[in-house]
């Protein structure tokens, strides 16, 4: 089986290495994820699932240099994230990575076009190939009609619709999706997969989706549990 | 402009503050009220300071130098002698006198000038003539009085009207030949008239009051030899704008109350900062995810700081240049009653003040927002930090930052205290103190709130209490704002009751006669009639009797007062000498001099030192038989002998009378003096205690500017506190909800916040009583003595203390009532079904 | 004769504009207006003939609004420097009467003097104005002896009157001279010292003149100081009355002529700048035989103007005509920049003579700057 997790080929995006993270809380030191090893192939999709607590999202955050782990290493498209200084982790996740959240975290100071174009702007793109790609996304995701209103006024269907599309916008290589449908119903939480997943391969991106509901995980290349602080196959 | 940030950031920051009104506000209100408030003063201090540049431009023209007489006039014959000498400078001859006027408050100068020798001098007469003043009327009618329009619109008078002026009793009219205009501010309320008039008026027969020069280098030599004994060539600039240093330290202590004040301003951009800061860091966490760098969160909150800086800076120049207007006419009124007669009718805006005022507010923002935008800068990407992490992470710091708070505080009290300086020293160190104390002020906050936990109260004020303590980052900084607001009013509270008592003890020991007798005359110090001493003294109720002569001298381009005396023994027990070795009194006799502290201080000489003082027969040097404490003149005050005085000045009056009554009858002596010797001159007969309960009303009038800027002060404190309760409390709505929606009150949902309000009330008017103290003492033992050279005794009463305190729970039980009354009021139902 | 310059002071003393204005120009203007005005009624006026007595009349006559002491010459230095100099003191009263008593220095009496001294050679000319009450010893004037101060300038005399000693100053320029009486007689102007100078009663002036006046001594300018010798010319005139309103200027010529005739003579100048019936003159033969001059005895006219820097153009070249006593003159300034400005703005400077006859003098063209 670790053979299968470990399976590589010369299309790797991701590897992580030994990652080991713990935690110091209410005086006692829990370790979440040990030892834990996984690949990635351009484009492919995979899903963990696993317990509340069993360190799913400290996984993506190391995986995007958002935490820093106690060991192992995480290499993307053959950058080594941890080895790098704090502006330049930044730098790397403005470029190369794409976000998802339960609570779709848009800000909510900025319209729906505005929080499509932003990760854009931070790359310094013109400013009118971001009109032109930011129309895309919003057509794409089919909410072209409500560009201009601010999240708080979206339901949360459409607002996790919005920051799929964000996610995607400065096409990233690798998107990470936590709980993307944790907060929707049923009905809607299978609508978002759908987009998450069409769109995600349509921009040839990799995805680590962590996910609580199986038909999301199914909606998945690979689906991988996190138990004990190691990923194993399904 | 290029934004150093992308403009979407800056978008998203700007929106955030302008949802979040009430943090946004809190910060507004604190640029614009610390901004507001160093313009007002500064611009009263300018208008004040212009006014008088205006009145003295206006008395002095061009003239370069003066000559002046030691007695206080010249020869006018000197003039005529020198007039008819070939080759001579340009020389304008002046008598001037202050006159009483009804309708002008104070009293105005009389100035007479001869309009031919005027050309190239002083601009009012050839502005008059332009106005249509007919010179040869003006010449040849005795009692034209040229003035300006304003003096003229407050008398009431235009050309051809009288006015009426007093003199010694009798009334004499003068007639208004023309108007000259003011420009910008009336200057001091100028009477101007022909020489002869004035001549006639003052009755200063062939004298005059000195004689303008305008004189170069080449010329100045022109005077020597030409000069009889006496008469002395002064620097014009220096004798007539001498006297604006007078003002300078009292201009310093407004400058300083005002930069407390926008002290307290930074704090209040500080708190409203910080908590934008705090209430965000969610969305700063998410941008952090996204690819925003540290520090381009940290300048997008400089940025959004700037903004709300260059608006509250915008807003405080307008609401200080209205400010400005009451402050004026208070300074005016504070300096005419202490320094010089100065009207101001208008404000003057300088652009000086105006970018001061932009570059404090500004630039006092962006660094009251350096903590907070670093901070910012620190937020993890996706931060989970729960609100109690926050605050358990900020009370671990309230250690840290109280302990670097106490030393900075120390450092600032050595600084003020024991490195010898000047006045600025002596305010940094002040800054330092106030600074260094509020930094420990959440460390009160917590030591109190621990102190409380431990009685028996209320739960509401348990709960308060404990509640307290999961908001202290945010309570701290409001409780500390309070904080120095009432320690900096404390202060200077104490300050001004050290001196007062002081100055009381002082007049006390100096008025030690029973009656004093002066000339009633538009002059200060006019001399009495020789025969009034032996009238005085042969009163059978007259115990004992001491004369005085006083007259002005320059040393140094200052005025210094000389005042000959000769001294009854109990008249010499008011004296209260520094120092005194015993042997004071008979070096005094011998022909030395009593040398006022602030002289002493000045110039470096003391007991047993030499002062030299120009005299009509040149300089003379005098010994210093002792200083003596003195509260009547910033720029000093010397005592010789009589008799020495009359040698050297050869003048032989009198001019003040003290009188001791006969086994302390002074009723009697009132009554004899008055029916005995006022019918010998027009005399004012005084009372000791009168004179003293008029010059502490003078006193009180000095000081209500420093009033009036306390309160100024805690106003911007309550502002402040009053915006960190709204906030607060609308951040914790959701909060409130739920507490209602599991059964409390609203009546206990606003004691709630009432008992919390109260509680940081308390902690800044406790923590205010110790800094305001130390803060007195700055003031009182540092700063006046650096600035006035006043030596004074502390004084701190129980009064001051405890209305602090009073102030400081009164101010935020005030401030907490809106909130209070908003929060309670609130329908718990929507903000319990509002998302995280 | 000099009354525009005193009538011009008269108004700014009268009302309206102050010492030092850059033009003097719209307050001239003004007093025109003013001008039509009669004089108070309180001063004495110049109606008919009257005896002249000696030395009383060269002392003050304070009862006329206005007099002057008007001294002109033509000196030249012992290494053959030329040099022109005026010395004007006037006296203006202010009110007729004796002034209030109410201290020292109320008057109704007021002296203006103008300085001024001509350095031919170099072609510069130096002035300066001074004005005070004469209250207090600043200024005044007196007959016996003869002294008329203005502070430290003055004109004074012995128990004989002349010679006079003569002293003025300012800044680096400075005469002292003293001038003899010489020989020739005293020349009284007009109507046997009586001088029109309008239709209406009363405006005239008492007036006469000494012509030729030996003078020597000395004349500062900067550094360097001068012995000078030479003749001076004394006017001098009283009177209390104004410019008629057509009345713009006058030219006025005093000349000494080599052959030992001196001419005076003045044109009253119409606002339409021709010369008015007021004009007159005396020739005064080197016996001292004076001859009266009308406007039909004498042909003056402009041969060439000089222009001030913003424009005010003066004639300061003349031809004279005077065809019964032989005259044909060419009178030019001995140099062009030779203009007053201070309270009263003309122009007065050293003349030289050609023609039919040689000789020096002084020329003033009043009124051109309005």
């Amino acid at each position: 089986m670790p053979t299968e997790i470990l399976s590589s080929s010369a299309d790797a995006l991701l590897s992580a290495r030994g990652l080991r993270k713990a935690y110091v809380s209410g005086g006692t030191r829990q370790l979440v994820l040990d030892d834990l090893d996984l690949d990635l192939a351009r484009g492919e999709i995979v899903a963990v699932i696993g317990a509340s607590g069993s360190g799913k999202t400290s996984l993506l955050n190391l995986l995007c240099g958002i935490d820093s782990p106690d060991a192992g290493d995480v290499v993307i498209d053959g950058i080594d994230v941890h080895a790098r200084r704090e502006p330049d982790k930044t730098l790397f996740r403005r470029r190369h990575v794409g976000f998802v959240f339960q609570f779709f975290n848009l800000i909510p100071t900025l319209t729906v076009r505005e929080n499509l174009a932003l990760p854009l702007e931070l790359l310094g793109r013109p400013q009118a190939e971001i009109a032109m790609r930011v129309s895309g996304l919003l057509d794409g995701i089919a909410l072209a009609h409500i560009a201009e209103r601010f999240p708080d006024t979206l339901s949360g269907g459409e607002q996790q619709r919005v920051a799929v599309a964000r996610a995607l916008a400065h096409t990233p290589s690798l998107l990470l999706a936590d709980e993307p449908t944790g907060n929707l119903d049923t009905h809607t939480a299978g609508n978002v997969t759908a987009l998450l997943i069409d769109m995600t391969r349509a921009h040839r991106a990799a995805m680590v989706i962590v996910t609580h509901s199986p038909a999301v995980a199914a909606c998945a290349d690979r689906q991988l549990r996190l138990a004990d602080g190691r990923l194993v196959g399904v | 402009m290029r934004l150093p940030i992308p403009k979407l950031l800056f978008l998203a920051g700007l929106r955030h503050l302008l949802r979040q009104r009430s943090q946004a506000l809190l910060a507004l209100t604190g640029v614009t009220l610390g901004v507001a408030v160093v313009l007002a003063i500064d611009l009263a201090n300018q208008s004040a300071r212009e006014a008088f540049a205006d009145s003295a431009a206006a008395l002095r023209g061009t003239a370069t130098h003066r000559l002046v007489g030691a007695t206080g006039t010249l020869p006018q014959q000197l003039y005529v002698d020198l007039f008819r000498q070939p080759g001579h400078p340009p020389m304008a001859p002046v008598i001037s006198a202050r006159v009483v006027l009804d309708g002008i408050p104070g009293r105005p100068q009389l100035v007479g000038l001869d309009l031919f020798a005027e050309r190239g001098f002083r601009t009012t007469l050839e502005r008059a003539v332009d106005t249509g003043l007919s010179a040869s009327d003006w010449l040849t009618t005795p009692g034209a009085v040229v003035v300006s329009t304003g003096a003229a619109a407050r008398l009431g008078v235009d050309v051809g009207g009288t006015l009426t002026l007093r003199r010694r009793g009798t009334a004499q009219t003068l007639q208004v030949a023309a108007l000259y205009p003011d420009h910008r501010l009336a200057t001091r309320d100028l009477l101007i008239v022909d020489i002869a008039t004035a001549q006639a008026i003052t009755g200063l027969d062939g004298r005059l009051s000195h004689i303008d020069l305008i004189l170069d280098d080449a010329a100045r030599h022109w005077f020597d030899a030409r000069l009889p004994p006496g008469v002395s060539l002064v620097d014009a600039r220096r004798e007539i704008d001498g006297i604006t240093g007078m003002s300078a330290a009292f201009e310093l202590n407004l400058t300083a109350m005002s930069l407390l004040a926008l002290l307290v301003g930074m704090f209040l951009i500080f708190n409203a900062m910080s908590f934008t800061v705090v209430q965000r860091r969610n969305v700063l966490g998410r941008l952090r995810a996204l690819g925003v760098t540290a520090s381009q969160l940290q300048v997008q909150v400089l940025t959004e700081a700037l903004v709300l800086a260059l608006l509250g800076t915008l807003l405080g120049a307008l609401l200080g240049l209205w400010l400005g207007q009451g402050l004026t006419a208070i300074v005016a009124s504070t300096i005419s009653s202490l320094y010089y007669e100065v009207t101001v009718d208008g404000v003057h805006i300088a652009a000086g003040s105006l970018v001061k005022a932009a570059v404090l507010g500004t630039g006092g923002t962006l660094l009251a927002v350096l903590a907070p935008a670093r901070r910012a800068a620190a937020t993890p990407p996706l931060t989970t930090l729960s609100r109690s992490a926050l605050e358990a992470s900020a009370a671990r710091l309230v250690g840290s930052t109280a302990a670097f708070g106490a030393l900075l505080a120390t450092g600032g009290l050595l600084l003020a205290l024991r490195v010898p300086g000047g006045v600025v020293l002596g305010f940094a160190g002040l800054f330092a103190l106030l600074l260094g104390a509020a930094m420990a002020t959440p460390q009160a906050l917590q030591g109190v709130r621990r102190l409380l936990h431990l009685l028996p109260l209320p739960r509401t004020a348990r709960m308060a209490v404990r509640d307290t303590g999961r908001h202290l980052s945010r309570l701290a900084t409001a409780s500390a704002a309070l904080m120095v607001a009432l320690a900096a009013s404390l202060g200077v509270a104490v300050m001004i009751d050290s001196m007062r008592s002081s100055v009381d003890a002082w007049l006390g020991d100096l008025l030690a006669a029973d009656l004093y007798v002066a000339a009633r005359d538009d002059q200060d110090h006019a001399p009495l009639p020789p025969a009034l001493t032996r009238l005085a003294a042969e009163l059978p109720q007259t115990a004992a009797i001491s004369r005085y002569r006083s007259v002005h001298v320059a040393m140094g381009g200052r005025p210094l007062r000389v005042v000959a005396a000769e001294l009854a023994a109990p008249s010499r027990r008011g004296f209260r000498l520094l120092d005194d070795d015993g042997d004071s009194w008979a070096r005094f006799d011998d022909g030395g001099v009593l040398v006022s502290e602030p002289l002493a201080h000045r110039t470096g000489v003391g007991t047993g030192g030499t002062l030299t003082l120009p005299t009509p027969d040149g300089p003379q040097a005098f010994r210093v038989a002792a200083v003596f404490q003195d509260y009547a003149s910033e720029h000093g005050r010397v005592f010789m002998p009589l008799a020495d005085y009359r040698r050297l000045w050869h003048d032989p009056d009198v001019d003040t009378l003290a009188l001791f009554a006969r086994a302390g009858d002074v009723a009697a002596l009132h009554a004899a003096a008055v029916a005995q010797l006022s019918e010998v001159d027009d005399l004012i007969i005084t009372a000791a205690a009168e004179i003293r309960t008029e010059s502490l009303r003078i006193f009180d009038r000095t000081f209500r500017i420093t009033e009036v800027l306390r309160y100024l002060l805690l106003l911007v404190a309550v502002i402040g506190i009053l915006s960190a309760l709204m906030a607060i409390q609308l951040d914790r709505r959701r909060e409130y909800a739920v507490l209602r929606a599991l059964g409390m009150t609203r009546a206990q949902i606003s004691r709630l916040i009432l008992a919390q309000s109260g509680l940081l009330g308390l902690v800044a008017g406790l923590a205010a009583v110790p800094t305001g103290l130390l803060a007195a003492w700055v003031l009182t033992d540092v700063i006046q003595l650096r600035a006035f050279g006043w030596s004074m005794r502390f004084v701190a009463s129980p009064g001051p203390l405890l209305l602090t305190v009073m102030l400081g729970v009164l101010a935020a039980l005030a401030a907490g009532l809106y909130p209070a009354w908003r929060s309670a009021r609130e329908d718990p139902a929507p903000q319990l079904r509002e998302e995280a | 004769m000099r009354k525009t310059i005193v009538v011009v002071l008269m108004m700014w003393l009268a009302a309206c504009s102050g010492p030092d204005r850059e033009t003097p120009v719209d307050d001239a203007i003004a007093l025109r207006s003013r001008m039509a005005t009669a004089p108070d009624p309180g001063f004495e006026r110049a109606t008919t003939p009257r005896p002249f007595t000696f030395p009383r009349d060269h002392g003050p006559h304070p009862t006329f609004a206005t007099e002057w002491w008007y001294l002109t010459g033509n000196l030249v230095a012992d290494d053959g420097h030329r040099f022109g100099y005026q010395l004007t003191l006037f006296r203006i009263g202010l009110k007729p009467g004796q002034s209030v008593d109410d201290s020292a220095w109320r008057t109704h009496q007021v002296y203006m003097g103008h300085l001024a001294v001509s350095d031919i050679d170099a072609g510069r000319q130096h002035s300066a104005e001074r004005l005070s009450r004469a209250a207090v010893g600043l200024a005044g004037a007196q007959a016996q002896p003869l002294r008329v101060w203005l502070g430290a300038w003055s004109i004074s005399g012995g128990t004989e009157t002349f010679p006079l000693q003569v002293e003025a100053g300012h800044d680096d320029i400075g005469i002292r001279l003293r001038i003899g009486r010489g020989d020739r007689p005293l020349v009284l102007q007009g109507d046997h010292g009586l001088s029109r100078k309008g239709d209406a009663a009363g405006n005239a002036s008492y007036y006469y003149s000494l012509t030729r006046l030996p003078s020597d001594g000395r004349i500062q300018i900067g550094g360097n100081t001068y012995r000078v010798a030479g003749q001076s010319w004394l006017d001098r005139e009283w009177s209390t009355s104004a410019l008629a309103p057509d009345q713009a200027g006058w030219d006025w010529f005093a000349l000494q002529l080599d052959d030992g005739r001196d001419l005076m003579f003045y044109r009253m100048r119409g606002r339409d700048g021709l010369a008015q019936p007021f004009s007159s003159g005396t020739l005064v033969a080197a016996d001292g035989h004076a001859t009266p001059l009308s406007l039909a005895d004498v042909d003056a006219r402009p041969l060439r103007y000089w222009q001030a820097h913003d424009g005010v153009r003066y004639p300061v070249e003349w031809q004279v005509k005077v065809a019964a006593q032989g005259l044909d003159l060419r009178v030019s300034a001995a140099f062009d920049a030779q203009e007053m400005r201070h309270t009263v703005r003309y122009w007065e400077g050293a003349v030289t003579v050609t023609g039919s006859q040689r000789g020096v003098g002084y020329l003033e063209l009043a009124g051109y700057a309005d």
